[in-house]
Formats: C-alpha cells, sequence, structure tokens
C-alpha cells in the first residue's frame, strides 16, 4: 500500500499538500488523472492539482471542505498513484518552484527570516522562473543576507533536487528547476 | 515456522497469526509492534527456558513460549 | 511498573467548571513521569467505578490564572480494549460523535458523570520517540474520539543517545497537532507543555483525519516518519550489554539470588544498628517522662499509649525506609523488570506472572505500596489474586510481633544445628509467609479464571537507566508518608483508645480492699484495674472463640487491638505486663499465669499457644490500613471483605493446628 499523508497548507485552506514517496509523479500540473480522482478533477470538485518531487498538492473547490470529502479524495488519490502512467501532467517548472517557495515561506523558513527582522516575497516570473526578494534586516546586512539566502536554499533544495539559482542582484534571487532556461 | 522457533540471535520476518489464535491476543500483538512484515530478532530465552526476549525494531518485548507459537514468520534471510 | 501514585481517596466533584485535560499512551511511554511532573505530588487516587483499574487524577496550573484538572488514563496499547485498563480508557474517550449538538453533548457528559467518569475537553497524547512505529497507531484511533489533541514526545533524550533521528518540526507539520517534546528530569518540557495546554482551544487539527484500517494506517505511518527523517534508534547496546549479564542463565541467576539475600538480609542486619539508635532515643524519652511528669495517671499514659505505643513501631522505621529505597533503586534501574522476567516460568506454575513476583516481594517491606504495585499486572484477574496474596507476605509490622514471641520462646543463646535458634525461626516464618502467599493467590486465580479471555502474557523490556534521584525520592516519601500516617492515626488511636480501655473503669479503694488487694501497692492495685477494665471485659467476652487456641482475655484484647495495626499487639501486651511488673515487664511476659478455667496456672506463653499466636499472626488480616487500600485498588468492598473473612478463617485453624503439633512434639 502506497504511503502517504495529509498535510496542512499554511494560508490555505482549500489546499492539502499530500505527501508521497519521491518520484512517484513527474512534477507538474495537473492535467488529468485516472479513476476517481480524475472524475473529481473534470467535474470541478478539485479545483486544481500540482506535483512536486515529493508532493501532490490538491485544491478543493470553495463550497467544498476537507472535513467532509478528505477520506474520499485521500482513497481516490491513492488507487489513482497506483497508475503513475495515467496521469497527464504538464511541466510548468515556474508553477511548482513558486507554490514550494511560497509554503516554505509560510513555514519554518519564514518564521526563521522573520525572527532575524527580515521580510521576504516570492513572485513567479513567467512559465519558468521564480524572484525571491529579501528585505528588511537582509537589506542591509550582506552578511545576515547570505546565511538566510543559504538556509532558504537548501531547504528548496531538498523538497526540489534540481534547483537552479539563476541569478542573484543584491536581495534579489531568480530560481528555476532544471536547466534553468530563461 | 513460528518466532518459537528462531534460535538465539537469528532473526525472522512476521508473516502473521495462527488460526487457533483469540482475535484479542491476536489484536494485542499487533499492537505491541509484532505486525506483519515486522522483522524480529531472537536476544535471549530465561534460565528456566521461558520467557523469551525479541527485539522488535527499536525496543524488547518478552513473549511465553505459548505466545511465540501463536506468530507465524519466515527467516529474514 | 512505577507506584508512585499515592494519595487518598478521589473526587471529581471539586473539579466541575475546570478545564479536563486526560492523559493518554501506552505502558512505557513515561505517563507516570508526565502526570508527576504536571500534578507534583497531588494527585488524588481513587477507582474508575466497579473494576480493579486505579484512577489517577491531580491539577495543575497552567498559566498564572488557570488551574486545570489532569486525569492519567490507564495505560493503553490501542483503543480496541482487551483489557479493563484499556475499556476504561475507551469508555472516558467515548465521546457522542455530535459534539456538534449541545444538547446531545450535555446528555452525554451527564451520563458519563453519573457513571463517575469525567468527560476530558482535551487531550495529552504520549509518544515514546524510540518506539515511534509503534505509537503512532494510537494516535489515529484517538482522533476518532473528535476530541482536541496535543502530542508529547517522550524520550527524545534516549532516541539522541541511541543515534536516533527525529525532526519534530516535520513531526508536527505532519500530524497537524502539536508536538511538545518531554524529557524527564527537565522543567523546560513541561514548561512548554503548561503553555500549549493553556491554548487548547486553538489546538490545531489534522486537515484530514489519519486512516482507520490497519494496512492504511500503517501506510501513513510510513509516510509519517520518512516526511521526519525518522531514524530508528540503534539497539540499545548499553542494555543489551548488561541484560548479557544479568539475564544470563548462570551469572544472572546468581546476581539475583544474590540480590534476593541482600534484600531480606536489610531486614535485620543492616538495620540493626539504627534501630538501636531509635530504641535508645525512646528509652532516653520515657525516661524524661518517668522523672519529669509526676503525675501518675498520666505520665502512665505518655510512657505507655503515646511513646511506648508508637515507639515500639518507630523503632522499624530505619529498616522500612531502607526496604523502600531498595525497590525503588530496582525499579529506578529496571532490574525489576528482569527480575520479573527470571522469576516468570516459576510464578506461571501458580498460574501467576513474572510482574506478581515484584509485587509480592514490596510486599516484605509493607503490604501496601505490594498491593498498589498490581497495579503493574495488565490482568485483572492476576491483580486481584496477587492482592489476595499479598498481606501474607511476612510484612515488617509483624516483625515486632514475632520478635517478642521468638524471644519468649526461645532464650537468646539457644541454637538448632550450627544456626541460632531465632534465626531460624524467624527464616521458617518468612518462608512459610512467602509460601503461603504464593498458594492463596494460585487459588484465586484459578477460581477466578472460569470463563472469559485469557490474557496473553507480555512484558516490555525497558531499557536501564541511571534511576532519577527525584523519582526515587517521591516513591520512598509516598511509601514512607503512608507507613507514618498510619502510625500516628491508626497505631497511636489503637493504643490510647486502648490504655484507656485498660485502665478504666477506676476502682475505689474500699471497693479492691474488699477484695483482698493491697491498697498499698501500686502493682497490686494496677492489677487488679487492669484484671477487672473495660478492656478485660471484652477480652473474656470473646474467650470462646480463642480458648481453644489457648488464648486467654489479654492476649485476646491485644488481637481485637491488633487488628487495627499489628504492631499494636506489643504495645498492648507491653501494658498489661507493665502493670504487672513495672520494673521489668519482659519478664512479667515469661511468668504470666492462666488466671482461671480448666488450665488455671498454666504458663499463658508456654511453647504450643506461643506456636497457635505465631501462625494467627502470620494468616489474620490485621491491618485497617491494607483493607483501605485494597478496597481503593478493588473498587469496593467486597474483596477486603472476602480477605479478611478468609485469612481469619485460616488463621484461625491453622493456629489451632500448630498447637495441636508443637503440643505433642515439644
Amino acid at each position: 500500500m502506497i504511503a502517504l499523508h495529509a498535510e496542512r497548507v499554511a494560508a490555505d485552506p482549500q489546499a492539502v499538500r499530500w505527501v508521497v514517496p519521491a518520484g512517484s509523479l513527474p512534477a507538474g500540473r495537473i492535467h488529468s488523472a485516472p479513476g476517481r480522482l480524475g472524475e473529481l478533477l473534470a467535474d470541478g470538485s478539485l479545483s486544481a492539482g500540482l506535483v512536486e518531487s515529493t508532493a501532490v498538492w490538491l485544491w478543493l473547490r470553495d463550497d467544498l471542505s476537507w472535513a467532509a470529502h478528505g477520506t474520499a479524495v485521500q482513497a481516490a488519490l491513492r488507487a489513482a498513484l497506483d497508475v503513475p502512467n495515467d496521469w497527464i501532467i504538464e511541466p510548468a517548472p515556474g508553477e511548482v518552484l513558486a507554490r514550494v517557495t511560497t509554503d516554505l515561506l509560510d513555514g519554518s523558513v519564514g518564521d526563521f527570516i522573520r525572527s532575524h527582522g527580515g521580510s521576504v516575497s516570492v513572485q513567479q516570473m513567467g512559465p519558468d522562473l521564480v524572484s525571491v526578494q529579501l528585505g528588511g534586516a537582509c537589506e542591509h546586512c550582506p552578511a545576515a543576507g547570505q546565511t538566510l539566502r543559504s538556509k532558504l536554499m537548501d531547504e528548496l533544495r531538498r523538497r526540489c533536487p534540481d534547483l537552479t539559482e539563476v541569478d542573484r542582484d543584491g536581495t534579489e534571487l531568480t530560481l528555476a528547476l532544471g536547466s534553468g532556461r530563461g | 515456522m513460528t518466532l518459537a522457533d528462531l534460535d538465539r540471535g537469528k532473526r525472522a520476518i512476521v508473516l502473521g497469526y495462527s488460526d487457533v489464535v483469540e482475535p484479542s491476543t491476536a489484536r494485542r500483538l499487533f499492537d505491541l509492534g509484532l505486525a506483519p512484515g515486522v522483522e524480529v530478532t531472537m536476544i535471549r530465552r530465561a534460565p528456566l527456558g521461558d520467557p523469551v526476549i525479541f527485539g522488535v525494531g527499536d525496543y524488547e518485548i518478552a513473549l511465553r513460549g505459548v505466545q511465540a507459537r501463536c506468530i507465524t514468520a519466515k527467516p529474514a534471510d | 511498573m512505577g507506584h508512585a501514585h499515592h494519595g487518598g481517596g478521589g473526587s471529581t466533584t471539586a473539579n466541575i467548571g475546570l478545564k479536563r485535560f486526560a492523559v493518554v499512551g501506552s505502558p512505557n511511554s513515561g505517563k507516570t513521569t508526565l502526570f508527576n511532573a504536571l500534578t507534583g505530588l497531588h494527585a488524588k487516587t481513587g477507582n474508575y467505578p466497579g473494576v480493579t483499574v486505579a484512577r489517577f487524577e491531580g491539577r495543575t496550573r497552567v498559566d498564572d490564572r488557570d488551574t486545570v484538572v489532569v486525569e492519567d488514563l490507564p495505560g493503553a496499547y490501542s483503543l480496541d480494549p482487551i483489557s479493563p485498563d484499556e475499556q476504561i480508557v475507551v469508555d472516558v474517550l467515548d465521546t457522542d460523535q455530535h459534539r456538534a449538538d449541545q444538547h446531545r453533548a450535555d446528555q452525554h457528559r451527564a451520563n458519563h458523570r453519573s457513571v463517575g467518569l469525567g468527560v476530558p475537553d482535551a487531550l495529552l497524547v504520549l509518544l515514546n520517540a524510540t518506539t515511534l512505529r509503534r505509537s503512532l497507531g494510537l494516535i489515529a484511533q484517538v482522533h476518532q474520539t473528535g476530541l482536541p489533541i496535543c502530542v508529547v514526545l517522550t524520550f527524545t533524550d534516549d532516541l539522541a543517545r541511541r543515534r536516533g533521528r527525529l525532526d519534530i518540526a516535520a513531526l508536527t507539520r505532519a500530524l497537524g497537532v502539536p508536538v511538545v517534546p518531554v524529557v524527564a528530569g527537565h522543567r523546560d518540557g513541561v514548561a512548554d507543555l503548561r503553555q500549549v495546554m493553556a491554548e487548547s482551544d486553538s489546538w490545531s487539527t489534522p486537515v484530514v483525519a489519519p486512516p482507520t484500517d490497519p494496512a492504511e494506517v500503517t501506510a501513513w505511518i510510513e509516510s509519517v516518519l520518512a516526511s521526519c527523517d525518522y531514524q530508528v534508534p540503534e539497539v540499545d547496546h548499553r542494555t543489551r550489554r548488561i541484560d548479557a549479564v544479568m539475564l544470563h542463565p548462570v551469572i544472572g541467576t546468581a546476581i539475583f539470588a544474590v540480590t534476593m539475600f541482600l534484600f531480606f538480609q536489610t531486614i535485620f542486619t543492616v538495620a540493626a544498628p539504627l534501630q538501636g539508635y531509635v530504641e535508645a532515643g525512646f528509652g532516653w524519652l520515657g525516661d524524661l517522662v518517668a522523672a519529669r511528669v509526676h503525675i501518675p495517671w498520666l505520665s502512665g499514659f505518655l510512657s505507655q499509649a503515646v511513646i511506648g505505643g508508637v515507639g515500639s513501631v518507630l523503632v522499624f522505621l530505619p529498616q522500612i525506609v531502607l526496604l523502600f529505597v531498595l525497590i525503588a533503586l530496582l525499579e529506578g534501574t529496571g532490574y525489576l523488570a528482569r527480575a520479573a522476567f527470571l522469576m516468570d516460568r516459576v510464578m506461571a506454575r501458580a498460574g501467576l506472572e513474572g510482574r506478581a513476583f515484584v509485587a509480592l516481594l514490596s510486599s516484605v517491606a509493607c503490604a501496601i505500596p505490594g498491593i498498589m504495585a498490581t497495579r503493574s499486572l495488565p490482568s485483572a484477574k492476576d491483580r486481584l489474586a496477587t492482592m489476595m496474596g499479598a498481606p501474607l507476605m511476612t510484612c515488617s509490622a509483624r516483625l515486632p510481633v514475632y520478635i517478642l514471641l521468638v524471644s519468649i520462646l526461645l532464650p537468646a543463646g539457644s541454637r538448632i544445628g550450627p544456626f541460632s535458634g531465632r534465626g531460624v525461626v524467624m527464616f521458617a516464618l518468612y518462608l512459610m509467609g512467602a509460601v503461603s502467599a504464593m498458594l492463596v493467590a494460585a487459588v484465586f486465580k484459578k477460581l477466578s479464571s472460569r470463563g472469559g479471555p485469557v490474557l496473553p502474557f507480555y512484558m516490555e523490556m525497558p531499557p536501564y537507566q541511571v534511576p532519577r534521584l527525584k523519582n526515587v525520592a517521591a516513591e520512598v516519601w509516598t511509601a514512607v508518608s503512608a507507613f507514618l500516617r498510619k502510625v500516628t492515626s491508626i497505631i497511636m488511636t489503637a493504643t490510647v483508645v486502648l490504655w484507656v480501655l485498660l485502665n478504666l473503669p477506676l476502682r475505689g479503694d474500699a471497693e479492691m480492699t474488699a477484695a483482698g488487694v493491697d491498697t498499698g501497692s501500686e502493682t497490686a492495685v494496677a492489677a487488679y484495674v487492669i484484671d477487672h477494665s473495660y478492656a478485660a471485659s471484652v477480652g473474656k467476652a470473646v474467650e470462646p472463640v480463642f480458648a481453644p487456641l489457648g488464648f486467654d482475655w489479654r492476649i485476646n484484647i491485644g488481637i481485637l487491638s491488633s487488628l487495627a495495626a499489628r504492631e499494636v499487639f506489643v504495645a498492648t501486651l507491653g501494658q498489661v505486663a507493665a502493670a504487672e511488673n513495672p520494673e521489668e515487664p519482659a519478664a512479667a511476659l515469661t511468668e504470666m499465669r492462666v488466671q482461671d478455667g480448666p488450665q488455671a496456672g498454666r504458663l499463658l506463653f508456654d511453647a504450643p499457644t506461643i506456636a497457635a499466636l505465631l501462625v494467627f499472626f502470620m494468616y489474620a488480616l490485621q491491618c485497617m490500613s491494607t483493607v483501605g487500600v485494597m478496597r481503593r485498588e478493588s473498587g469496593s468492598w467486597k474483596w477486603p471483605a472476602i480477605a479478611f473473612g478468609y485469612m481469619f478463617v485460616l488463621a484461625w485453624v491453622l493456629a489451632l493446628a500448630a498447637r495441636t503439633v508443637v503440643a505433642a512434639l515439644w
């Protein structure tokens, strides 16, 4: 039986991050999926889906709640993961990276940065690139910026092994997945 | 083979519980961590022959022969 | 296996209105330590209604304003109950699913309370970080109750020591509930926990409930552990190496035998010099009273009732403290689990198990901690059977009685073969007590074994630890304070009441002269008063019961008063003897003669009578404290009543047999 569990997404109650074994599926935006999961995606009950290397993100339609539908979605997801080849996933490295980065920054890494008086924001630039802007204390302290930057990069790399730093300009980082197409 | 047949220092993978076992006993063994798929090591036997200490994962459990005989297993290697 | 809980009766009525937390966890998850850390030494104990399951409840402050109630539920491996303990956990956690419906929730709460169960508002679920794979199954089940949950992670220090690893922040994310690591002995974790408890209304919950199907749960656990970088701790090498010696067939058994021998040696050898000091202290006190207090009745009251009564018992305090310390140390290191392992085969022949041996061993100091130690037995039938047998172990209260009687029976230098005569008799008494305890427990177990599923035997072998002195001190203090409470309340009351009954009614000179008593002689007057006192009337009234055993009214008073506590027997005889011979009460005892009836003139304390007395004290339940603890631990008066009844009958019959045998052979 496939090992998976659900995690809350801070700041987005309609989203759940389903942690699955690494490499189950290629990363990207979910276009369609087999079985019941596919049906839920098609009829809009699940409004969106995204795959990162170790997790599947699913969004419920706004009027539905995970408390009511979580178990059913879990069963559907489990069944669908048994047939990974029947999924259709469009590569969307920028979107995936933005999602993962936002998630990290909403959590422990962001707390770390904020506790040092810094601030950070994420933006997706085009289909492949993500821009991370450090502010606050990071703006004026080159050393702090360095520490925070490397911490962020370490955590990001754990979640996205093929992370590349495309550019670094002061407090702004530009990141991409894979070979980093411009 | 059952856990009762394990020699000292040998390891086995738990397969399940014998048919004659009471459901409550099977449940208890499962809860203790002696679940199907788990690797168990026979660590030592009491001087009088019973009970036997098994290593399960990160801890040790003493079982009597009558319980060990209820757990079917296959050698780990 | 810990019995560091203690205290008086339990009641939840005082706690209505306060927020209730229930502590859930498997045995060996550190619940006892956490509960003690939260509630201090102020826990109330009691019973769950109708079952032999002890209940612990206490209070703690979670921030500057709020006090909450904390209930330590029995250890449970799962909420699929196979024992009364786990059934209790299920019952307490049984929250009506429609909690949203306030009316039904209130109804449910009222139902719970009417059967004596408190409904928890939030749960503290203890997970042992070194057995996480197994422990997580419990969390999945507990979520089904719908109650707010906070995970308390224990033994993280052990995990680190054994080179395991766990990302606690990741675990918090994966479980969706607050996770607080707590290390026994460190206050920070508990302080953090208290803060988290203060915010129980805003505890996060998992976005999707963990699965309930066993196969799915296993997969869920795998996923959670993987996401936390869980590194299984290495085998505890230190414990393995120590066990290789301690549980070695030859060396281990030898070490065990030596440990037991040393244990029993403390009763006599080690404590003796300490006892001497206490004795001297009380002697000095007695002399002081005699010298300074010139009102005769007050002097008599103080020296006999108070100093004599209490003193004769406190003399044994050093020995009792030592025994408790030994037991607490053995338990704190984890050795008692090994003792239970070594003795399990032997106990199994009696239908019991190794942990019952530990409970019986504790009873050698005093039956009260021994009976409380039966909590470590998962099977309620085992608990009851062991409880019924525990009072037969030769407890320290019997010692003053045995010592007194044996010293009358055998002169100091007498020898049996190469051994001291007195020593041999004492050893025989201890042995008989132990054998009887086992037999009785076996019989009760047999009687109760009919019907119902048999609980499988299993015992977790905890890792060896350096005992935490605070816990040892707490356990010793628990036991000692219970003993002291017994001394001051029960024994003191009994000796005072006895003194009063022995010295009343007051007799006028005219009456005494008419009876031929020399009113000038204090001794003669005292003897007359005692012979015609209220106590004497009572003693003579029960003569028909005890006459076949060779007891006269003086011994009868001693026995009746010793029903409160065995030690009172010595104080009673002391008072009676002192009246007859204030200078040498001991001599008075040896020379006492039966006053009237068919055996008039016979030495009262002759060999057959002493044998009967010894055997009587071996078997009779003469301890109100034990009765009280039995009632508390078993949940009703039925079992202490049965214990008292069977032990009295056994005592009487066997005393008669002893008398007959000794009379024939002496």
